[in-house]
């Protein structure tokens, strides 16, 4: 196999000129070492690491063997780079910087591709939800003072069964308006909303594992929600905001599934 | 929240304006420290390279200080509107700390102006070169000042004193993590603006058409990677001392950096390191290849790359794939899958790591020792290097200026839903950490626009002024 740096170093003394450049049979003939080492290297993660016995505890799971696959590649690709030998510089003004905007708009966008396709996304809230049929105006003002970023139900709260992914410190709403019929035995369940939104440390939400249907008196770390919720509501919104989430929370029947996974 | 941002929301307005400001201030405050180091090895040694060097680089600084004016003056703009609470806190907690800021900037412009104008008159007799860099030491002394003031704020923001309310004006700027801060960010300005240099002379030595041009840029590229590379591998130490003043501080704010919401970030960052010292690596062995002999050292550089890669592994391999404490296996996927089998789980901890990153560090001076070693023997055509080289040197800068982005949002994200940990809550709709996507795309577009800025500013100072030529 031919040396990369003394070919290297013959062919800077034509530097800038067509011949500098190796053909693309020569540029084939450096990097297949490096190209076949990833193809063997690709067979064992895939082929062969899965077939050895669990007792031997080499058993990764795909995540892994996407991850060992990704360094073999980046592995090969870089030995293929020390190889490849010279390339022709860019020979017109636009060629130049359109060569280097691609280097670094690739450079970057391949870090946005990894960080984005790496982990799951997590605690984002989702603005705009999916309208539901069958919603009254008064319901729709109410979900809109609840996606509001001045008021920012949604930064503690999700609403599951609307697709609203908001935060997952408080309870999950996706039924508010049924469980809110019997938070407080005796009281309607507008009534409960209005006091869980404007004094909510009056009585405290019981958690999904702790299989309490009322609302407790004090915070119990192991049966209720946390002292979390900052009260303060009823000087921050207008009697109609107010009135409008009390009517949006009471339409929330459905049943929330993430507090249950979460339990 | 008094008031949000239009369309994007105060959060990504702010890290926009933000984070631009950082990258250029990082950049006005780290370049200026080898400029004055230049000039005086191109007095001591007159190497006229070096009085070059030193000149256009600081010509770059001049027009870029004026951008990082420009994005201070609008990240302010963002505090007082969304952020006016906070910001009025900050006001009022260190008071004197914004007085002196504003003192020091004015005093530091006044400086750099003088350094600039008056490079030419001064440069005439050597009494006159020696009182120009006595005022180019004065902008370093001044515009460290400047960062220790601001570090100050921003570690108070992330670990305040415990006892706040009783704490002294002293116990605020001094607070747990000022002086590691002082010292990544210290260290990270040099980086940065080595790199800076380094993707200037690339882009110059590109758009250049003469020999001795090339000739020229190319030595500047392999310089300005050179202290971007010696202070980069100072950083994982540096960082290791943030990192330990943060456990020290509050173990609960260290194990939401290292085991839960950001721990992905971290995973990241490790990929980007591997990649600077790969990319730092791979223009060392095409650098060789311009030194007359170089090549009896491919073998040699061929085994440090092995185990570099090694190290890169192991520096990156995830301990699981979890986003945080609290996540569950998605269906489907057994928790099994996720997390290193437990022969070798030890690839997931700090040790492992340590010893990874450490032999990474070793083998890239080894790198240089062989590069050292070539030179000595052998001469070194300038300018007879591989184009690719150049965009080695693209590469390099987009990777460090994507990582800068990215720690800046940990740093920022450690304090949790705090503005002031444990002391001043974040009360906006944007309280929540960010996921790894978004602080992902937010860090891309930062860098995508710094890069088009600092085109702009080559551009404008470098090739419009040589076409009129």
């Amino acid at each position: 196999m031919t040396d990369p740096v003394n070919t290297i170093s013959a062919a800077d003394q034509n530097f800038g000129s067509a011949a500098a450049a190796p053909t693309w049979r020569q540029r084939w003939q450096r990097v297949r070492g490096a190209a076949l080492f990833a193809a063997a290297a690709l067979m064992v993660i895939w082929m062969l690491l899965p077939l050895l016995p669990a007792a031997w505890g080499v058993r990764f799971g795909t995540p892994y063997l996407t991850f060992f696959s990704l360094v073999v590649a980046g592995a090969a690709g870089f030995f293929m780079l020390l190889n490849w030998g010279p390339i022709r510089p860019p020979r017109s003004a636009f060629t130049t910087f359109a060569s280097i905007l691609f280097v670094y708009v690739a450079t970057v966008g391949g870090m946005m591709a990894f960080g984005t396709w790496y982990y799951p996304q997590f605690e984002t809230p989702k603005a705009e939800a999916p309208s539901p049929s069958g919603e009254s105006a008064v319901e729709k003002r109410g979900k809109e003072v609840f996606l509001s970023p001045q008021f920012g139900c949604f930064a503690c709260h999700t609403i599951e069964a609307l697709g609203i992914r908001g935060g997952q410190r408080g309870p999950d709403l996706s039924s508010a308006g049924r469980q809110a019929e019997a938070r407080r035995p005796g009281v309607s369940a507008e009534d409960y909303l209005r006091e869980a939104i404007v004094d909510p440390w009056a009585c405290f939400t019981p958690l999904p594992a702790s299989g309490l249907i009322e609302c407790q008196a004090a915070v119990d770390a192991a049966k209720t929600y946390p002292q979390m919720m900052p009260p303060g509501a009823k000087e921050r919104m207008s009697a109609q905001e107010l009135g409008d989430l009390i009517a949006f929370m009471k339409s929330l029947r459905g049943a929330g599934e993430r507090d249950a996974k979460r339990n | 929240m008094p008031l949000d941002f239009p369309l994007i929301g105060a959060r990504t307005a702010i890290w926009l304006v933000a984070q631009l400001h950082l990258f250029f201030a990082a950049f006005v405050l780290g370049a200026p420290i080898f400029i004055v180091v230049s000039e005086w090895l191109g007095l001591r040694t007159g190497d006229q390279r070096y009085e070059r060097l030193a000149q256009e680089t600081m010509k770059v600084v001049a027009i870029a200080y004026s951008l990082t004016a420009i994005f201070g003056v609008m990240f302010a703009f963002v505090l007082m509107g969304p952020y006016q609470p906070i910001t009025n806190y900050l006001f009022r907690a260190l008071y004197p700390v914004w007085v002196a800021y504003g003192i020091f900037i004015l005093i530091e412009t006044v400086c750099m102006y003088v350094y600039w104008y008056t490079w030419a008159p001064l440069s005439r007799t050597a009494a006159g070169k020696w009182t120009h860099i006595g005022i180019g030491i004065l902008l370093n002394v001044l515009g460290t000042a400047v960062m220790l003031l601001m570090n100050a704020v921003t570690g108070f923001m992330n670990t305040p004193p415990k006892a706040i309310e009783t704490a002294t004006l002293w116990m605020m700027i001094d607070n747990a993590t000022w002086w590691p801060l002082n010292l990544h960010r210290f260290l990270g300005n040099v980086t940065f603006g080595g790199f800076v240099v380094a993707l200037f002379a690339a882009f110059m030595f590109l758009t250049s058409r003469k020999d001795e041009d090339r000739a020229f840029y190319d030595w500047m590229g392999y310089i300005g990677n050179l202290i971007g590379v010696g202070a980069l591998i100072t950083m994982p130490l540096a960082g290791y001392i943030l990192s330990r003043e943060f456990f020290i501080y509050d173990a609960q704010l260290a194990t939401f950096m290292m085991a839960d919401k950001l721990s992905g970030y971290f995973v990241m960052q490790g990929l980007l390191v591997v990649l600077l010292f790969l990319g730092a690596n791979f223009y060392m062995w095409l650098s060789m290849q311009r030194i007359e002999g170089g090549a009896r050292f491919a073998p040699h550089m061929k085994a440090i790359f092995c185990v570099l890669l090694a190290g890169g592994i192991v520096w990156v391999v995830p301990q699981n794939f979890f986003p945080d404490l609290l996540a569950k296996a998605p269906a489907g996927v057994s928790e099994q899958a996720l997390i290193l089998p437990e022969r070798f789980t030890f690839l997931g901890l700090m040790v492992a790591k340590a010893l990874a990153v450490t032999a990474i560090i070793i083998m890239t001076f080894v790198t240089y020792l062989l590069y050292r070693r070539a030179r000595a023997t052998g001469a070194i055509r300038w300018g007879r290097i591989d184009p690719m080289a150049q965009y080695v040197l693209i590469f390099i800068p987009a990777v460090a200026i994507y990582l800068m982005g990215l720690m800046g949002a940990i740093r920022s994200f450690t304090r949790m839903d705090y503005h002031i940990y444990g002391a001043v809550k974040d009360v906006t709709p944007y309280w929540y950490t960010a996921t790894l996507g978004h602080s992902s795309l937010m860090a891309a577009v930062t860098a995508l626009l710094f890069f088009m800025l600092v085109a702009f500013v080559f551009w404008v100072g470098f090739v419009v002024g040589k076409a009129d030529d």
